[in-house]
């Protein structure tokens, strides 16, 4: 090799020109080398084109190797598709990036190959935890696929969705990784859309459900105190008869509203999934013969007759029973409705297969369509009768009906052949073992003629007067007050043996006035609410609330959750204290079968 | 004139890669070619890329008869490198950026 410094003048020439010699010979040195190298890497293929001058100007000859095809292949595969392809070494400098790479991060490959991938774009990770979890991916697995952001160099970020694999040579060594990144900025931003829509939607929905829950505690208070006072005078023997009949035209109309804003709530906490259900074991044709009591007389008034076929040999289900009574109710009223005058009626109870019970409730009345079916148990819908306005109701009953039975694991069916053709409601439930001797509590709701000591707690004056006068009619000894301060020396001075409270007090929580009671004295207690939120019930119960009614309040069930509480709490000593007044108990299995007479005449109104 | 070239390390440098298309090789020439730059003449090189396929023009007027070929075009004097230039030593004699064995 030359010397490029090297300097050996010899005396025939002047040292000047000596120089410029050996400087020519250097450089033709270099030429002739680099002409040899060229022609050494154009025999051992390491050249990919020539470039030959011609007549017609330059032409490039490619040359291609044996693996030209396939290469080739790869290389318009890798071009053509649509996302970005980049591979880089092990420190990260970017070594291959195809057509979609370069338009995806605008870019043009011969600008950023053998530059740090971070040139290209830096990546952005929602948590640094899933930076670290895709990194342990790769080491671990060699594969990682995964959504972070790409920062791109002109600050644009996009969403970006990637595979990447590490890269072995022949030998099995890692010499990099390849990756493929699709850009999913607009899926992402849809789905971003959609996300909030439905968050306002959701946000609407529960506004719509609070602005019910309210406005049905706000609708309900004050027919508290004129349904009590109607109810009362109606069963007063001193009004003349005409009078009487017009007061319990009052009541049912003011029931029948109570149902009505009864639906809504119960709409509200089946759509929220809140509805409280507390399953006992009921005897399902029992409850069905209460059902045949109520409608029998009804249905016949209205020129329809109603058939119960109780053929089910096992009858018993794990159940609410106040809410299958609502669910049976809600088919053959709805049943009764849809027929035409003359129409038949027919409840049938079966056994469809070993431990399954269903209920079928079938008329021959106007049928639904075929496309009606599907929507049939969607609120406020009642089938394609939609402004008509010949039924009435708001349409919620199948909606709360078909909830109501969902929450039992069961399954409530509709067939109808079509309009003019009928139709048949089927409720499905899993059997169970009926229990011995069991009392369901809807059963359990008898009267009381004992001198019972009430505490009543409410500051809604009309609302505790008519109270007092009905539960003392009921025989109940009777103390009010209308503020915590004035119940908690009420109770000081006065033993009761229950606290019925409601639960917004002027100065104070009917919550704590509960567990202050409860601590001090030991008495149980009924909460009153308007609300009959989930909520209020569930602390109600925590605070030591034995009972929860929601206004407005019917006597009967008041007075069944009065004897309830005291049967709970009865005690041997209590026990023999009430022997000891000379038997002015009544024995309970008597006085409940009046109870639960009026109990069950007082629901049935509620449910008409 | 080259001792002084030599200790002047700022000097610039121009570099002209003549690839064609985008074969494997041409990206391991390109990629090879920036990775040296980088580390021994950050912030005073400019490397250009020619594609010859897409300008043939330019290649004739260089006198390139093969692909790739880097090109020194600065600081003189002109040098040539033929082939994937994975051989990083021999770039770095050819750049000047090495002194050669038994020189000081």
């Amino acid at each position: 090799m030359l010397k490029k410094n090297a300097r050996s003048p010899k005396p025939a020439v002047t040292p000047e020109r000596a120089a410029m010699l050996l400087a020519a010979n250097a450089e033709l040195r270099v030429r002739l080398e680099e002409a040899e190298e060229t022609l050494r890497a154009i025999r051992s293929g390491d050249v990919d084109a020539l470039v030959v001058e011609g007549p017609a100007g330059s032409q490039v000859f490619t040359l291609q190797g044996v693996d030209a095809q396939s290469n080739q292949f790869r290389g318009e595969i890798l071009a053509q598709i649509s996302d970005a392809v980049v591979a880089v070494d092990m420190e990260e400098r970017i070594t291959y990036l195809n057509a979609a790479a370069e338009r995806q991060y605008g870019v043009v490959a011969s600008e950023v190959l053998g530059r740090y991938l971070r040139e290209l774009w830096t990546s952005q990770w929602p948590l640094e935890a899933d930076e670290v979890a895709a990194r342990n991916a790769l080491r671990e697995t060699g594969y990682w696929r995964g959504e972070n952001i790409h920062r791109k160099r002109d600050g644009e970020r996009i969403h970006v969705e990637s595979a990447v694999i590490c890269l072995h040579d022949t030998a099995g060594a890692e010499i990099g990784f390849l990756a493929t990144i699709r850009d999913i900025t607009q899926r992402k931003d849809t789905e971003e859309r959609l996300r909030r829509a439905a968050e306002e939607a959701e946000a609407a929905s529960q506004a719509k459900d609070d602005f019910l829950a309210a406005l049905s505690h706000e609708l309900r208070t004050p027919l508290t105190p004129v349904l009590m006072t109607a109810a009362a005078m109606e069963l007063d023997p001193e009004l003349p008869d005409a009078t009487r009949e017009q007061l319990s035209m009052i009541r049912r109309n003011i029931q029948l509203e109570a149902r009505l804003i009864d639906d809504l709530l119960d709409l509200t906490h089946i759509t929220r999934r809140t509805l409280q259900i507390h399953r006992v074991v009921v005897d399902v044709h029992e409850l069905l013969g209460h059902s045949e009591e109520i409608v029998r007389s009804e249905a016949i008034d209205q020129g329809r007759v109603v058939e119960f076929r109780l053929e089910a040999r096992e009858y018993h289900v794990m159940a609410d029973p106040t809410r299958l009574q609502q669910v049976f109710w809600n088919l053959i009223k709805n049943a009764l409705k849809f027929s035409e005058e003359g129409g038949r009626v027919t409840v049938r109870t079966l056994n469809p297969s070993p431990n399954r019970f269903a209920v079928r409730v079938a008329d021959n009345g106007i049928g639904i369509a075929r496309e009606a079916l599907d929507r049939i148990f969607s609120a406020f819908d009642q089938g394609d009768l939609k402004g008509r306005h010949r039924f009435g109701g708001l349409g919620l009953g199948l909606a709360i009906s078909k909830g109501i039975v969902d929450l039992h694991s069961g399954c409530l069916r509709v067939e109808s052949e079509g309009p003019g053709r009928g139709a048949t409601f089927t409720v499905d439930l899993e059997t169970t073992v009926p229990a011995d001797n069991h009392e369901s509590p809807s059963q359990n709701l008898p009267a009381q003629t004992r001198p019972i000591r009430l505490l009543i707690v409410e500051d809604h004056e009309p609302t505790l007067s008519t109270m007092k006068r009905l539960l003392e009619r009921s025989g109940y000894r009777v103390c009010t007050a209308a503020a915590m301060s004035e119940a908690l020396a009420v109770a000081s001075a006065n033993k009761c043996d229950v606290l019925i409270s409601d639960l917004g007090l002027p100065d104070g929580s009917g919550l704590d006035l509960m567990r202050e009671i409860h601590q001090r004295f030991g008495w149980p207690g009924i909460a009153l609410t308007g609300y009959g939120m989930e909520d209020d019930i569930r602390r109600v119960t925590e605070c030591g609330f034995g009972a929860h009614l929601v206004k407005p309040i019917d006597i009967a069930q008041l007075r069944a959750a009065i004897e309830r509480l005291l049967a709970q709490s009865e005690t041997p000593e209590e026990l023999s204290r009430f022997a000891k007044n000379g038997g002015e108990r009544t024995s309970r299995a008597r006085s409940g079968n009046l109870g639960e007479k009026e109990a069950k005449q007082q629901r049935r109104e509620n449910e008409h | 004139m080259k001792t002084a070239r030599r200790a002047q390390s700022k000097e610039r440098y121009l570099l002209r890669l003549y690839v064609a298309g985008t074969t494997p090789r041409s990206n391991r020439a390109i990629v090879n070619i920036r990775r040296i730059c980088e580390e021994h003449l950050k912030g005073r090189y400019e490397l250009e890329v020619v594609d010859v396929v897409k300008n043939p023009g330019l290649a004739a007027g260089e006198q390139i008869i093969a692909a790739p070929t880097l090109v020194k075009k600065l600081p003189l004097p002109l040098r040539r490198f033929i082939g994937d230039l994975s051989e990083t030593e021999r770039i770095l004699l050819g750049l000047d950026l090495r002194r050669r064995e038994g020189t000081s």
